[in-house]
């Protein structure tokens, strides 16, 4: 029976066996998958506004300080002769009180603001999710202490809390970010906890513990790579709301200090010159409005994709 | 004139790797008092095909050619606003799993009122007052067959059995006083005995209302029990349409044929592979797995007992395959777990080639693991999705031995190569797989570590007819190569029957009857046992016509 209605594959296994698989055979439903993934972002208009608004954000992170026209407006440079131009062929962005180009401190600040972005949501993620996978995982007294902790962080308001670290450890971006991070990881040890308590009632982690696998194991090879999605999602939305958190503490005085290039900071001490010299806080109001607004849609995207339920399409 | 007519119907789904063709050019009519049944396997396109009677086809679908008509009346295009006057009205269905389809939150009586309501609604007539509802409500709930209504009107579904689910079910889809009843699957999520009772109520409202049956199943027992008619489907296509006494005594088709002689029959005395001496093996003892007064009690949160396995002893010697049977709530899961102490039983020892593992420390067990293996009911939910197939069955070898990148990989093709598939299924995902080839992939990672012992839940279960009768055939040769002892447990007495040596029967956490399997057959000695055979036979029987 078995004979008739499975033909044994040996003659075409052996000469498959024989030939090396190219890397596009072995890796055939990878790539499937990925073209998957790119077809449904593609056929989604906010996806790719969120993506190129990204991109973009990124590229003048990275090259900013060789593109702009006037690379020592960042380190404050005073010309008193060009002070509060409004934008012309020159300073396509006008001139700040100090005769800075506004668009020079702009591009510039991309890069202070990835950083400020990666690092928050780096430490949170670091932080949040060894500890959403133990809760989760080992329950008991272990899940109820992690729990009521980030429950604690999670009643008082994030950026209020940030307030009174920076104000205990003193202004300045370093004491910022650090503060933010404090704030930011009980997100994470909720979002993970919950889907840990989901995977670990799957068959095929009783299916591993049958075969002998320690727990470590079975966390590191099976709860995790399944938790993935999510993270990925809620960190690309939190790019943005760390960038916005990050400014609006430089807004207030307590982040980056006025002559370096962040954007929260300029806008901080252009509100004085509202609304006569609009520029001045329009610009770097408007980065931030487009870097969060990117982040923002490219997580919508990614979530759309990365939905298990498109898996099979 | 034929009451529902599809006509070349040809439907094709879109997906990212181009349309699908589902339906390829389907001729079906039915005519009002007719009962018609539709058998095929997963895949054929019989789910689709009714699915689209209702309108309520796959999101992605097109229809390219053909169409449906009902009543006169054209129905492949119609909008939402027309369907509502006929879906629940003049065609209504009932699905597989009860469960899923009542809404835990509302009574039943609460979903059939509302239901009604909403057919009143459709109709345009005002909706009549609700106790006129409720007693409407309660007449349904005694049609079909469901004892004392008043009282069931206010229960909720999860204090229903799934039997009576599927009665609620069933009355919800007559509450518009259909003229076509669709039954998508309507017996297998049940058990035997609940089975056999759920057909005999379809018969029956078949003569009583005078209704068309369209009923879908992969079981041709079920479809012989209610179907007079029947259509055999086969990848998209009706491969053979007549009477059903006609196709089952003589089948035209070669799928029908080998769809037919793949249903394990209850009453066919087995023809077994004969499995080599075990006493070629050094064996320490004739037992090799034993359980000593086993017992589990689960305490649920209201702090009452619920006793799933109660003071069970077993025996499973050497080289034999061990059989357990018993029905859904019968503690026959628990006791596989136990078995190999995947939970830890309340009390009770078990021995594995004489060494007591119920007392072993965690280390000394994850090390005892590579002799004993156990193979999951579901294979689509026991393989991590995000792991190739390779990374599945290399899993256990990373895991117990000491073995290189390279050795790892060589023993993986081997593994393959034992459970017939081919080499490239290693760089495949299990999304990719069918179920038959991922429960194979499943058994490869068992006997990796060529273990001693497999317990088999219900290895079969979730997998089609035919599928079924491979995995077993390739089990035995299986047990036969490699010199295993199976513990096998299963609710389908006739695959029990087919490849069992001895065989317990389970009730309520408790041994029923012991005994060589053939013994239990053909002389069973508690009433139990045998109304567990009387319904299996039920629907074998008719398939046997």
């Amino acid at each position: 029976m078995t004979a008739t209605s499975m033909p044994p594959m040996n003659s075409s296994n052996d000469t498959e066996a024989a030939r090396p698989l190219s890397f596009r055979e072995r890796h055939a439903s990878e790539i499937r998958q990925w073209r998957l993934y790119a077809h449904m972002f593609r056929k989604s208009f906010s996806s790719m506004l969120g993506l190129s608004l990204v991109v973009v954000f990124l590229l003048l992170a990275a090259f900013g300080p060789w593109i702009v026209p006037f690379p020592e407006a960042a380190s404050g440079a005073i010309n008193m002769s060009s002070k509060l131009l409004p934008p012309n062929g020159t300073y396509w962005f006008g001139t700040d009180e100090m005769g800075a180009d506004i668009f020079s401190r702009v591009i510039i600040g991309a890069r202070t603001s990835l950083w400020i972005g990666v690092v928050i949501t780096g430490i949170a993620a670091l932080i949040g999710v060894p500890l959403g996978i133990l809760a989760g995982y080992r329950g008991g007294w272990v899940r109820a202490v992690i729990m009521r902790v980030t429950e604690l962080f999670l009643a008082v308001p994030g950026l209020a809390l940030a307030l009174a670290i920076v104000a205990a450890l003193g202004p300045g971006i370093t004491n910022c970010v650090l503060a933010l991070s404090i704030v930011w990881w009980p997100g994470y040890v909720r979002l993970v906890e919950a889907k840990t308590l989901s995977i670990k009632e799957e068959l095929f982690i009783e299916s591993a513990r049958s075969i002998g696998a320690r727990t470590p194991w079975i966390l590191w090879h099976h709860i995790l790579p399944n938790c993935l999605s999510p993270i990925i999602v809620k960190m690309s939305m939190d790019m943005g709301m760390a960038i916005l958190s990050a400014a609006s503490l430089g807004f207030i005085g307590l982040g980056a200090q006025p002559p370096s290039p962040e954007w929260g900071a300029m806008i901080s001490v252009a509100r004085t010159y509202m609304p006569d010299w609009w520029w001045y806080s329009l610009f770097p109001g408007a980065a931030i409005f487009l870097t969060v607004l990117g982040f923002n849609l490219l997580g919508d995207g990614l979530r759309d994709i990365l939905d298990p339920r498109s898996r099979d399409r | 004139m034929s009451l529902l007519d599809i006509k070349d119907y040809r439907l094709d789904i879109d997906t990212f790797d181009g349309p699908v063709h589902v339906l390829k050019g389907i001729n079906l009519s039915i005519n009002r008092g007719d009962t018609l049944g539709i058998v095929g396997e997963s895949g054929s396109g019989k789910t689709v095909l009714v699915r689209s009677v209702l309108g309520i086809g796959p999101r992605n679908a097109r229809v390219i050619e053909g169409g449906i008509s009902f009543d006169g009346q054209n129905i492949t295009n119609l909008s939402e606003k027309e369907w509502a006057k006929i879906r629940g009205i003049r065609i209504s269905m009932i699905f597989q799993d009860p469960m899923t389809y009542l809404n835990p939150l509302f009574s039943i009586g609460r979903q059939i009122s509302d239901v009604i309501a909403a057919h009143e609604k459709a109709a345009g007539h005002g909706v009549s007052p609700k106790a006129a509802r409720r007693t409407r409500t309660e007449e349904l709930l005694d049609q079909v067959g469901l004892p004392n209504p008043a009282m069931l009107f206010s229960q909720y579904p999860h204090q229903l059995s799934g039997g009576m689910r599927q009665r609620v079910l069933i009355a919800m889809a007559l509450a518009g006083k259909p003229d076509i009843l669709i039954a998508d699957e309507p017996t297998t999520a049940l058990d035997v005995t609940v089975q056999a009772q759920v057909l005999d109520l379809i018969n029956s409202l078949v003569e009583k209302l005078n209704l068309t049956v369209i009923m879908i199943s992969h079981d041709i027992g079920a479809i012989a029990t209610v179907a007079r008619r029947c259509a055999v489907m086969y990848k998209g296509e009706i491969v053979e349409q007549g009477l059903t006494r006609d196709i089952l005594s003589n089948p035209q088709h070669d799928y029908t044929k080998r769809l037919l002689s793949a249903v394990p029959d209850i009453d066919a005395a087995p023809e077994r592979v004969a499995a080599r001496p075990a006493a070629s093996e050094p064996a320490k003892s004739r037992f090799l797995l034993e359980a000593v007064d086993l017992k589990k009690v689960y305490r649920s949160q209201s702090g009452e007992d619920f006793t799933a396995v109660n003071s069970l002893s077993l025996s499973v010697r050497t080289g034999e395959i061990f059989g357990v049977v018993g029905e859904s709530g019968s503690g026959k899961s628990t006791l596989a777990r136990m078995l190999l102490r995947l939970i830890d039983p309340t009390s009770g020892d078990v021995i594995f080639d004489g060494q007591n593992i119920s007392g072993l420390s965690e280390k000394a067990l994850r090390a005892m693991r590579r002799h004993m293996q156990f193979v999951f009911q579901n294979p689509h939910s026991a393989l991590n999705g995000r792991h190739t197939i390779g990374d599945a069955i290399g899993e256990p070898l990373r895991l117990q031995t000491k073995m290189g990148r390279r050795e790892i990989e060589a023993r993986i093709e081997a593994l393959l190569d034992i459970v017939q598939l081919p080499r490239l299924f290693k760089y495949r995902y299990p999304h990719e797989l069918s179920g038959g080839q991922k429960q194979r992939v499943c058994i490869a990672r068992a006997i990796a570590l060529n273990p001693r012992l497999l317990v088999l839940d219900e290895p079969t279960s979730a997998l089609d007819i035919s599928v079924q009768a491979q995995v077993l055939e390739f089990l035995q040769q299986l047990r036969a190569e490699m010199n295993l002892t199976y513990v096998f447990i299963s609710h389908n007495l006739a695959v029990i029957r087919q490849i069992c040596d001895r065989t317990i029967v389970m009730k309520h956490g408790e041994i029923v009857e012991q005994g060589e399997t053939e013994q239990i057959f053909l002389h069973p000695r508690e009433n139990y046992t045998r109304t567990l055979i009387e319904s299996g036979r039920k629907t074998s029987q008719a398939a046997d016509l």
